[in-house]
């Protein structure tokens, strides 16, 4: 089975959805209140096997039951029992990117399933074709048929015997055990019968005179176990290891148990849908199934089926790669769910963190990060200590390899409706140019004069800053390290015997050093041996700077700054 | 024999059998169904033949699930309808039923694979009956259902009376069985061999004189159950019909040419026999567009038209009462009925709802009129029942679409009726009377006019042999 088109009206958060599905795994990423689990939900719905479903109120877009809620699901990859004649070969449809009311050439097989629910709550499922005009309605027993699988739902369930269950699924004979119920029922009511239960039954003689009192001979009473109180269920029935029940495992451990027993229960040729696929699991644990999914058990990626999965974790999005995750976006009502375009496999890769945003601040190179994270804590305290992380706003370099790839980035990234600025070098000229990202939506932080992130701070920061910089990254070397980079200031200022008087920037001054030539080194040297972005304490960073802003405010550095705290605070 | 040659049948890929009236061919088809494995699809062509197939698989406890009869037709505008683009049908070839435009966009649409995959899924053999009544386009269908599955097809070139229908389409018996070998062909009588073997022998010799074009005579026959009556005169005629319908016992069925006749001679027996009408329920064709168009008086007229003519035995107070309110007149009446009907009427000519219609029907209907044919009449009133203003069909095409449903369900023939030799062909009951042999206009006819009967036969004509035509 295959999902190829899904359309919803009206469900729970959703109150329009057209999504091409596109793929046999897809992970569905996006901010809480996405509504990626009502997509799920609806997937479920209306492929539901069973042939209740309690819907309320609250299924309905802002509880207005007004209108009918319709979910449309176009799935492919048919079982040969439904594309008989006398159930929906009639109904075929095609499928090549869009749905075709007959299966054309060039296209995929397919039926359309549409579920609505009328205001009085009640459910129908049918199949619809524009050709055939009234639809057709498929039974439960029917949708059973397209395999449609929730993962890891009533856990506890799956892992008894009991009815619909996976386990029960898998038991092929149920006469043996219907039979041991019956005779465990017997012997129980003979060891009660066979037992002295002096208190009991002369409460029992009390009753019998007491009712013989009022003309109801019951005749000689005495305590038996009630029959129905020991209609065992096969619900409890459940699997065990020794005498300890699986169910008191790990919740992580459980769930994967269940997974793999809903999983083998389902056949192959499955749609399995599941929810935070890395709900109580470790990283490896979540490598480890993810895999499983991608590969059905098989050595080539699945070719059968389709897993189609939400996560709120950054190890799905890294392990999967860019060509099956799923942006997921909800806006008034309307959900669209968006493919990632392969050019930003780099920024997946490395940046995962950035697809579980709201807000994404894509940045030039590591030192534009290192300044945006470094600020974290100052700015923090002009805003209610609100981090990024409760913001959703999440820093990411676009490449590791130089600064060229930032533009794209946050274009790709716009184009996946995230809520992107920019943060950037103005060093090099780029494709797109600022002004088109600008206009495309994306906020672009930049300064005036072509100058790298270290030149503008040795530009804007008043002297006593840059010394204290100076003497942050100081701090971190060695001897040989200290002479070094000393060394490479004063070649860059033109002045290499000027390296031995240490680091006191007015020593260098006085030493006949221009401030404009000084300030031009300190540019070009920190950049060039990446100062900042290799500082271990980012805070330190931060806290000269951030402190500092406030000084220089007519500065191009502390615009450009100010304009993004008051975008990721906006 | 007729076993193995079941066995051999069913095992052919590609065949045909010939099958004289009466041989057993629906018992063939049956025999042979339980020799293959799987769902077998049975084309037939006519409700008839179609009701005529199912009962005999019953009657053999072929469980159902192993095969499925549908006319050719209704199988064609399944497949063109489901997929006109695949099979460049137009919606008005569908709307308007242009039979071979729609056959021939079935067996497009059966050169698709995914439509291919819809046939081979349901059903793993084939067999058509009746292939005689198959038409060019028909028979491109069928040939494009053989080149999924194993097909085998059943005919009897003398009952071909659809032919002249045909016109240019018409499929000649060579190249209908050129597709495929004829295998055998069956030879016992056993319509007759209950009731009345020695009709069935004598039937086999007629059927070879027609084909050798030898008369044969009527005289002396010396076959039981085989009555001739040499006579012209109509009063005489109907004399025997009245005698023939007082028989208790069996189905039985008077044959005439034209379904016009049918119902003239259907009055003049009192009603005493339905007419068997075809299924097309032409007949509804102009009550059913006047009482959908017309509104006000003209659509009371209408209606009324249309209970009296094709009910019977209505009271004549009744009909005095609505032909003075149909003239404009006060319909001055005390008698209860009429009262309420008059009272429907006028609700038909204030309203414009289509329900209103009905319940004056309903009302005539409480009169206990005997109805000329039940079947026009129920169907327009289902008709109404069902029409739904939503669904911007016009009342015909909600009758359409219930001979549809109707076409699906197959039918049966009534105890008694009055019957063209088209609407049985592929029918049988116990008793049959020809009321014209004599003006029998081909051989084809002929043939199936004699061997529908399995009891007995009689026969009103004016000469005193059966002269085939050569």
């Amino acid at each position: 089975m295959l999902l190829y088109h899904l359309c919803i009206e009206r469900f729970r958060g959703i109150q329009t959805l057209d999504w091409h599905v596109g793929g046999r795994i897809v992970c569905l990423v996006g901010p809480g209140d996405s509504t990626k689990t009502a997509v799920l939900d609806a997937i479920e719905i209306v492929l539901f096997p069973r042939p209740f479903f309690q819907f309320t109120d609250a299924d309905f877009f802002n509880g207005d039951i007004s209108n009918p809620l319709r979910i449309e699901a176009t799935v492919g990859d048919l079982p040969p029992d439904l594309i008989k004649e006398e159930k929906f070969g009639l109904w075929k449809r095609g499928y090549d990117g869009q749905i075709r009311d007959e299966p054309l050439a060039g296209c995929q097989d397919v039926l359309t399933l549409r579920l609505t629910v009328d205001p009085n709550l009640e459910p129908t499922w049918e199949i619809i074709k524009d050709a055939m005009g009234e639809p057709k309605l498929i039974s439960a027993k029917d949708r059973e048929k397209l395999g449609m699988v929730r993962l890891g739902d009533e856990i506890e369930r799956h892992l008894t015997w009991a009815r619909g269950s996976a386990l029960n699924r898998l038991t092929e004979d149920h006469d043996a055990t219907g039979k041991m119920f019956v005779t465990a029922a017997r012997e129980a009511r003979k060891t009660v019968a066979a037992a002295e239960l002096a208190e009991l039954n002369k409460a029992a003689k009390q009753a019998s005179e007491a009712a013989s009192l009022f003309g109801a001979n019951i005749g000689d009473t005495k305590a038996g176990l009630d029959p129905i109180a020991l209609s065992l269920g096969s619900s409890a029935l459940g699997l065990q290891t020794g005498a300890i029940p699986v169910r008191q495992y790990g919740l992580g451990t459980r769930r994967l148990a269940a997974l793999a027993i809903q999983q083998q229960g389902a056949g192959k040729n499955q749609i399995l849908l599941t929810d935070e696929i890395e709900h109580a699991l470790e990283p490896h644990r979540i490598r480890h199934l993810l895999k499983l999914f991608v590969t059905a058990g098989g050595a080539e990626e699945r070719s059968t089926g389709q897993v189609i999965f939400s996560t709120h974790s950054p190890t799905p999005i890294m392990a999967l790669g860019a060509s099956k995750l799923r942006i997921v976006r909800s806006t008034n009502g309307k959900t669209t769910i968006t493919p990632v375009p392969t050019s930003l496999q780099a920024v997946v890769r490395s940046q995962s963190l950035a697809f579980l945003a709201r807000k994404v601040i894509v940045c030039e190179g590591k030192t534009e990060e290192a300044v945006v994270r470094s600020l974290e804590s100052v700015w923090g305290e002009r805003h209610q200590h609100k981090s990024y992380a409760l913001l959703g706003v999440v820093p990411v370099v676009s490449s590791t390899g130089g600064g060229s790839n930032a533009h794209p980035a946050a274009q790709s990234l716009r184009s996946l409706n995230f809520n992107t600025a920019l943060f950037c070098d103005t060093d090099v000229a780029t494709t797109p140019s600022s002004a088109e990202l600008r206009q495309n939506g994306v906020s672009v932080f930049e300064w005036d004069g072509k100058m790298s992130i270290e030149e503008r701070i040795a530009q804007d920061l008043p002297l006593t800053d840059l010394q204290k910089l100076l003497m942050l990254v100081f701090e971190t070397k060695d001897d040989d390290g200290k002479r070094s980079l000393l060394q490479s200031l004063a070649d860059r200022a033109k002045k290499p015997e000027a390296a031995t008087v240490g680091s006191n920037l007015q020593l260098w001054l006085q030493g006949g050093l221009s401030e404009p030539d000084l300030r031009l080194a300190l540019g070009k040297c920190s950049k060039a041996d990446g100062w900042f972005k290799n500082l271990n304490d980012g805070q330190l960073l931060g806290k000269v700077i951030g402190e500092t802003l406030p000084k220089i405010p007519n500065s191009s550095l502390a615009k450009t700054l100010n304009g993004l705290e008051a975008w990721i605070y906006g | 024999m007729a076993e193995s040659l079941a066995v051999h049948l069913a095992n052919h890929k590609c065949a045909s059998v010939v099958a004289p009236a009466g041989c057993g061919k629906t018992y063939l088809i049956s025999e042979s169904v339980s020799h293959t494995k799987g769902c077998q699809l049975v084309l037939t062509h006519s409700h008839a033949g179609k009701s005529a197939i199912t009962t005999r698989m019953r009657d053999m406890r072929i469980p159902v699930d192993r095969y499925r009869v549908e006319t050719l037709d209704s199988l064609a505008l399944n497949y063109a309808r489901a997929f006109p683009k695949l099979g460049e049908v137009t919606k008005e070839s569908l709307e308007s039923f242009n039979w071979p435009a729609i056959c021939r966009g079935a067996a497009k649409a059966l050169g698709k694979t995914p439509v291919q995959n819809v046939i081979q899924a349901t059903y793993t053999g084939i067999f058509v009956d009746e292939y005689q009544d198959c038409d060019k386009p028909q028979h491109e269908l069928v040939v494009s259902l053989a080149q999924l599955l194993p097909c085998r097809i059943l005919g009897d070139p003398l009952q071909a009376v659809f032919r002249p229908l045909h016109k240019g389409e018409a499929l000649s018996w060579p190249d209908a069985i050129s597709a495929f070998p004829q295998i055998g062909t069956l030879s016992t009588p056993h319509r007759w061999k209950n009731c009345n073997p020695i009709l069935g022998e004598w039937l086999l010799h007629v059927r070879q004189s027609i084909e050798k074009g030898d008369s044969v005579p009527l005289r002396n026959h010396g076959v039981p159950g085989l009555s001739v009556i040499q006579t012209s005169d109509y009063v005489r005629k109907l004399t025997e019909c009245h005698k023939f319908l007082d028989q208790e016992e069996g189905r039985i069925v008077i044959l005439r040419k034209f379904p016009n006749e049918c119902h003239a001679l259907a009055s003049r027996l009192q009603n005493r026999c339905a007419v068997f009408e075809d299924i097309q329920l032409g007949e509804l064709e102009k009550p059913a567009n006047e009482i959908f168009r017309l509104t006000g008086l003209d659509r009371t007229k209408a209606v009324s038209k249309f209970a009296h003519r094709w009910l019977t035995n209505i009271p004549g107070a009744v009909k005095n009462a609505c032909d003075r309110l149909l003239t404009g007149k006060d319909p001055r009446t005390k008698d209860p009925q009429a009262i309420a009907i008059i009272a429907r009427l006028k609700q038909v000519t204030e309203s414009n709802e289509l329900l209103v219609v009905d319940e004056a029907l309903a009302q005539y209907e409480k009169c206990k009129p005997t109805f000329k044919s039940i079947e026009v009449w129920k169907g327009l009133r289902k008709a109404i029942q069902a029409y739904d203003p939503s669904e911007k069909l016009t009342l015909l095409q909600t009758v359409q679409r219930q001979r549809d449903t109707l076409r699906r369900l197959g039918r049966k023939l009534p105890t008694r009726s009055i019957a063209t030799p088209l609407l049985v062909k592929g029918l049988e009951c116990e008793h049959a009377l020809v009321f014209d042999l004599d003006t029998i206009e081909s051989n084809e006819s002929l043939y199936v006019s004699l061997t529908r009967a399995s009891a007995t036969l009689t026969l009103l004509t004016e000469n005193d042999c059966i002269a085939p035509f050569v």
